[in-house]
């Protein structure tokens, strides 16, 4: 088994014309600014998390 | 076994080709040409554990976690709390070990797993011509003490589907600094799959200072597809963390082609450090940051740093909300830092501002001269 990186919350940011830029999440207990970039090992996680339904993104502000 | 004693051997015309003088050294008068790279050899970043922009000691429970530059622990499942740390214990020609210290004793059950990894990305390995009938032999050294043990040390290669591919070998840690030499053949599966060629990891190499009963099998001697259970230590393995009292430590860390260990292959601190930038930059701020005021909420500040593997997650270090930024429109207090768009190379970083301050000016924060942005692209 493989562990997950412990992801406790999860939000997109929006730039100023409303994309999504980046995903402000906390992992391991640090608030992190995630891009969306399927080569980055937390977003990769993020998304696992999310497939596997134990972790929603909420939309930005 | 015979000896050939001559100071010259010449080529079939008589020009002389090695000379050897009284002390035995030897000068090629026409050119050398080695079957292997005579630099660039070592394939391991920080193997000599010189870099630690993380800092130097580091609690792990039960996690995967990065400590020295490009070292993480590697954790299944099971209770494992230890204390990883930079030391300055090391054989003589090194300055720098990794020390792990058992925090908590544990027995490993099943499939529970710890130890020790570093990741390389394929692209940098495609010359060990995995797929091909020339698929290289590939030797791994390093040096270990500590308290007396039999551990494991995998290595798994991933091939452009995320296949994974192992062997394993078990090592010897005695109280006393020695080097283990490990020689993983270009066999099996190497001869006929390829390693993922781009910069997701292609391959990792594990040190498992614990495995569960369900995990330990006979040295498996042929890259072997798709293990199961993934991971597999060596017969004999055994556990690190049954005393409180066990240590371990680890430097000199090279991976190369061939089936020889060849001596480790130094580098310079700031060689190194570069190297490691590409996965993890602590990103030093100075007096008088500049930040551009873009609205009320709103003001932004720009980086650039070396290229890394990919885009980072950001975050930060030490001081940045609460205090002021100031410029020649007025002050406004700092409420938060988030990346904006962070691509390899560099971006914006945006930050949120109260009251104060006009659009469109530039200010400045003093506040951040001993605090970090902190950019993560590891694998």
């Amino acid at each position: 088994m493989n562990t997950e990186i412990n992801i406790t919350s999860a939000q997109y940011f929006t730039n100023s014309i409303g994309d999504n830029m980046v995903i402000v999440a906390t992992i391991d207990g640090v608030e992190m600014s995630v891009p969306l970039e399927p080569a980055n090992r937390h977003y990769a996680e993020i998304l696992r998390q999310v497939e596997a339904g134990t972790l929603t993104i909420q939309e930005a502000e | 076994m015979s000896t050939l004693k001559v100071n010259t051997i010449q080529d079939t015309t008589g020009n002389d080709a090695l000379t050897i003088d009284s002390s035995g050294n030897v000068t090629a008068s026409q050119g050398f040409v080695p079957s292997t790279q005579l630099s660039h050899r070592n394939l391991i970043i920080n193997g000599a554990m010189q870099v630690a922009q993380r800092g130097t000691s580091f609690d792990v429970n039960s996690e995967d976690k990065y400590t020295l530059d490009r070292f993480t622990t590697k954790y299944s499942s099971g209770t494992f709390e230890a204390t990883f740390s930079q030391e300055t214990d090391a054989p003589q020609e090194f300055k720098n070990s990794l020390k792990v210290a058992c925090d908590t004793t544990y027995t490993p059950l099943t499939s529970d797993n710890f130890g020790i990894e570093t990741r390389l990305e394929g692209q940098n390995l495609q010359h060990l011509k995995f797929g091909t009938a020339g698929a290289q032999d590939i030797t791994l050294s390093f040096y270990v003490k500590g308290t007396a043990k039999q551990y494991s040390c995998a290595i798994q290669f991933r091939d452009s589907s995320n296949n994974n591919y192992i062997q394993t070998r078990s090592f010897n840690v005695t109280t006393s600094w020695q080097r283990v030499s490990l020689t993983f053949e270009g066999n099996g599966a190497a001869l006929t799959t390829a390693m993922k060629e781009n910069n997701d990891f292609g391959l990792n190499i594990q040190w498992w200072l614990a495995a569960g009963p369900d995990d330990i099998f006979a040295a498996d001697t042929t890259w072997v597809a798709n293990p199961a259970p993934t991971f597999h230590a060596v017969t004999g393995q055994d556990n690190f963390f049954d005393s409180t009292s066990n240590e371990f430590y680890i430097t000199g860390i090279q991976l190369e082609v061939g089936s020889v260990a060849t001596p480790f292959e130094h580098r310079s601190y700031g060689e190194e450090l570069a190297r490691c930038q590409r996965y993890y930059n602590k990103y030093g701020l100075h007096q008088q940051f500049p930040l551009y005021i873009e609205s009320s909420s709103w003001a932004w500040t720009y980086v650039k740093y070396p290229e890394m593997r990919t885009s980072p997650s950001f975050s930060t270090s030490g001081t940045f909300t609460g205090v002021s930024a100031t410029g020649p429109s007025g002050s406004f207090n700092i409420s938060s830092v988030v990346a904006g768009s962070l691509k390899t190379t560099g971006g914006s970083i945006r930050i949120g501002k109260g009251s104060g301050g006009t659009n469109g000016y530039w200010g400045h924060i003093d506040a951040w001269n001993s605090s970090h942005f902190l950019f993560d692209a590891e694998l």
